[in-house]
């Protein structure tokens, strides 16, 4: 059959809609890059200018895997679009300042690589990938990654009070602080322990986290020691709310992390020993209702994982009931592993471990068609 | 709070070029098209021969059997062809075409027919209607005498009169309830006496306030007791019939259904005029109302257009920019992009929209943002549809409701990867039903 002539000239056709909305991916990714900028710039200040350094290794280390990854697969390469930036930036905000560039390297490059590109690039991965590289340095230089938080000398915290000076982050005051309580008590060294305990074990709770750990102003406001990025609480909160104006976020989430993590951390146990110089007694105890749930929000990576990490599109479930559900379990896990885990802090693995159940999540949520039977 | 449904949403309405602007009488020209398939179902079959002369109102294309359309002469004049021509879905179809003598002369006198309109019983003003070839102008085109014969199992109890027009851009629907709020009350009236329904609930969105009210004047007048006017908020696609449907008298038409399940019937405003034109007149449908508009016309205007006008001569008038890349017969949501400018005007064209740039055509993978979760009309999951459509696997989309996705583009509007959903709903949908087709075949 010859080719038939069908028309003067030809438009173009597509499928509808022929309007967009004004949004994209690089839009979103910049968005989020941005808002971790003002917590960033706390970490600096608090641990000096290395900080910095570990930032901009992280990130260039990212977008240069990113570009790797890309060219090997064949697909466009998309560095613009800013994915691999915030992960870059992510990534460094979870990890110590005071740390070799390898390990940033080592871990950045694997979140990229790995995490991301591995599972079929943005969009298919399962897990966070700046968690994900987290874990894998974590895993893989441990010592590096647990034992020195220090922080930069002159540094003024808020309250005035000075920093721990080993460096521990207020998590693990905590946590240490209760073990030992337990410790002494059986011990029976007043001498020594009346110092940091009190008589029984709500006072006991409360001292530590005055004198041993951090007070809020400082968890507020991010002179404390931890992470590079996760100290300073406010910021974390600004930048969490832009996200939220612009509807990139949706409150729900970060919300049933914080409520149900400042929950649980009230309520659940936690086993202090005490001791009564009066009496003599002593003795070791759970004590219930004694968690300080502000303390327990503003410290560790509990904001920076509400706001930026389990948030994450890509990691979380789609619907608004799944993202409760998945806020729950962070919650949960998180302080489960807190308080009777083997770490100080449990927000890194309670987000991976509930990415895994993502799907599952999505599976048993799906909404109800307009119209269908229950 | 005004009435509404869940989930939609608030693209620029883009109506203020032509809202202010009555109708035009669009001039006749040389050359009429009338395509067979003007309406959803069975092509109508050309009665008429070339050389043969024909006049406005005569029937040339004969419905075959019932969810088929009548289609008649547009005016008076001689067939210069029957012969298969672009048709706005894409493909070539049957037509016959007109070179009309400018005499303009009707087959019979209508003038004489309004004394008896209100004599008439169901049955009669039901045949009246299939013999004008209505079928739905908001764009649907489903033949409106089987939207108006339920089977005798369905009690209908409310008939919905749709005056919404939530597409952007168009604003014919809107002039014509300025100009006919009378016309379109009586035309209800009409459809509520065959149906022998109770109810009358129009709805109208909250953007056009002028018309509320007019059709709301119209309404107050004696015998209206049972016409209720809602003034809806502006969100598309309000005027979906569902979502229209939950709006206003809260119901939900369940999956896979039709309105006629819980008792409601729904038209448009525009069928709901032509109905009352059918009754009063006798008069078949041989012209229609539309907008052209868009950033690629300079003179957007609202006209009253003959069936089978070729848009090429349309976009002559309103001036057509030059590197305008996109026409679309009907709104940007759901409207069909057309290839050429040859494609004529047809029962359900409600608007002509010109476009100066294209969209980006590239896309991404889906970033699981939730977006199209969230706005999703049919509390559907697009995502996970245009996913598994776009691996081929038909038979999971089917399970993931992929038939009660009514294309109105929400899901790719809102889409920050530019995921072409509704284009992959389409195609799995073909797929799908060629499968069953198959399977009815064994
Ligand atoms: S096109 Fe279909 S899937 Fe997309 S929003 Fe509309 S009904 Fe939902
Ligand atoms: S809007 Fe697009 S990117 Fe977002 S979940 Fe839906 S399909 Fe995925």
């Amino acid at each position: 059959m010859p080719e038939e002539k069908i028309a003067e000239k030809l438009y173009t056709v597509t499928s509808s809609p022929h309007i967009h909305k004004k949004i994209n991916i690089p839009w979103i990714m910049w968005m989020v890059f941005v808002c971790l900028i003002p917590a960033g710039a706390v970490g600096i200040y608090v641990h000096g200018i290395k900080a910095l350094w570990v930032i901009l290794i992280s990130i260039a280390t990212a977008m240069i895997a990113e570009y790797i990854c890309q060219r090997m697969r064949g697909v466009k390469v998309t560095l613009s679009d800013g994915s691999a930036a915030v992960t870059g930036l992510l990534f460094a905000y979870c990890i110590s300042a005071e740390n070799y560039w390898y390990v940033v390297v080592f871990g950045s490059f694997f979140s990229i690589a790995i995490a991301k590109h591995a599972f079929g690039g943005l969009g298919m991965n399962i897990w966070n990938p700046a968690l994900a590289g987290r874990a894998f340095v974590l895993a893989s230089f441990g010592f590096i990654m647990t034992a020195v938080w220090p922080i930069s000398s002159n540094i003024q915290t808020v309250s005035g009070q000075p920093l721990p000076t080993s460096g521990a982050t207020p998590l693990r005051c905590l946590k240490s602080t209760a073990e030992k309580s337990v410790g002494l008590a059986a011990s029976k060294d007043a001498s020594h322990y009346l110092n940091i305990l009190g008589e029984n074990g709500k006072q006991t709770w409360e001292k530590i986290r005055k004198q041993e750990a951090a007070s809020w102003k400082d968890l507020f406001i991010g002179t404390v020691s931890g992470c590079l990025g996760e100290t300073s609480a406010v910021m974390l909160l600004l930048g969490g709310i832009v996200l939220i104006f612009y509807g990139i976020i949706k409150w729900y989430l970060p919300l049933t992390i914080l409520l149900t993590t400042a929950l649980l951390a009230w309520i659940l146990p936690v086993k202090v020993g005490w001791y009564n110089p009066a009496s003599g007694a002593n003795g070791i105890e759970w004590v219930w209702f004694a968690g300080d749930p502000l303390f327990h929000i503003l410290a560790g990576g509990c904001m920076l994982g509400a706001f930026f990490m389990a948030t994450d599109m890509v990691t979380s479930p789609i619907t608004a009931k799944g993202q409760i559900i998945f806020g729950i379990g962070i919650g949960v896990l998180t302080v489960i592993i807190r308080l009777y885990g083997g770490y100080p802090e449990g927000v890194c693995y309670s987000i991976l471990l509930m990415n895994t159940t993502v799907p599952l999540i999505d599976r048993y949520t799906r909404p109800k068609v307009f119209g269908g039977r229950s | 709070m005004a009435k509404t449904f869940s989930g939609g949403i608030h693209p620029p309405e883009c109506k203020q070029q032509t809202e202010n602007k009555p109708f035009i009488h669009f001039p006749l020209g040389d050359k009429l098209v009338c395509l067979m398939s003007q309406h959803i179902g069975i092509p109508a079959k050309p009665i008429v021969k070339k050389d043969e002369k024909v006049k406005r109102g005569q029937v040339i294309g004969e419905a075959s059997g019932m969810v088929s359309c009548f289609i008649h002469a547009p005016t008076s004049g001689t067939v210069v062809a029957v012969e298969p021509v672009i048709h706005p879905l894409g493909r070539k179809m049957e037509a016959v075409i007109i070179q009309p003598d400018g005499e303009d002369i009707w087959m019979e006198d209508f003038s004489k027919c309004r004394a008896k309109a209100k004599k008439l019983s169901a049955q009669e003003m039901l045949k009246i209607i299939q013999d004008s070839g209505i079928a739905g102008m908001g764009g649907a085109t489903f033949p409106s005498h089987v939207k108006l014969s339920p089977p005798k199992d369905k009690v209908i109890d409310t008939l919905i009169i749709n005056g919404v027009e939530c597409e952007p851009y168009l604003t014919c629907d809107h002039r014509l309830m300025l100009d006919f709020a009378e016309e379109i009350i009586q035309g209800a009236k009409i459809i509520q006496s065959i149906l022998g329904v109770k109810q009358i609930h129009i709805g109208i969105e909250g953007n056009k306030p002028d018309a509320f009210e007019k059709i709301k004047q119209a309404a107050s007048q004696k015998e209206c007791e049972d016409i209720h006017v809602h003034l809806l908020k502006v969100k598309y696609p309000q005027g979906a019939e569902k979502q229209l449907i939950k709006a206003i008298i809260n119901r939900d038409v369940p999956a896979g259904g039709l309105p006629m399940d819980i008792g409601v019937v729904v038209h448009n405003v525009m069928t709901t005029y032509y109905i009352y034109r059918a009754i009063y007149f006798n008069e078949p449908v041989t012209e229609r109302y539309l907008t052209i508009t868009g950033d690629g016309v300079e003179n957007p205007q609202n006209l009253r257009v003959r069936i089978g006008t070729p848009i090429s001569k349309i976009l002559e008038y309103a001036k057509l920019r030059p590197g305008s890349k996109k026409i679309i017969l009907g709104g940007p949501m759901m409207g069909m992009a057309q290839y050429s400018e040859e494609v004529p005007v047809t029962k359900g064209t409600s608007g002509i929209l010109v476009l100066q740039d294209t969209q980006d055509m590239d896309y991404k993978n889906c970033i699981r943002c939730g977006a199209c979760v969230d706005h999703c009309p049919m509390r559907l999951v697009p995502s996970e549809l245009s996913i598994t459509l776009q691996r081929g696997r038909v038979d999971l989309a089917e399970q993931y409701n992929l038939m009660d996705c009514m294309e109105c583009g929400v899901c790719a509007y809102v889409c920050p990867a530019n995921r072409p959903i509704v284009q992959f709903v389409k195609l799995g949908k073909a797929q799908l039903m060629k499968q069953r087709k198959a399977k009815g075949a064994k």
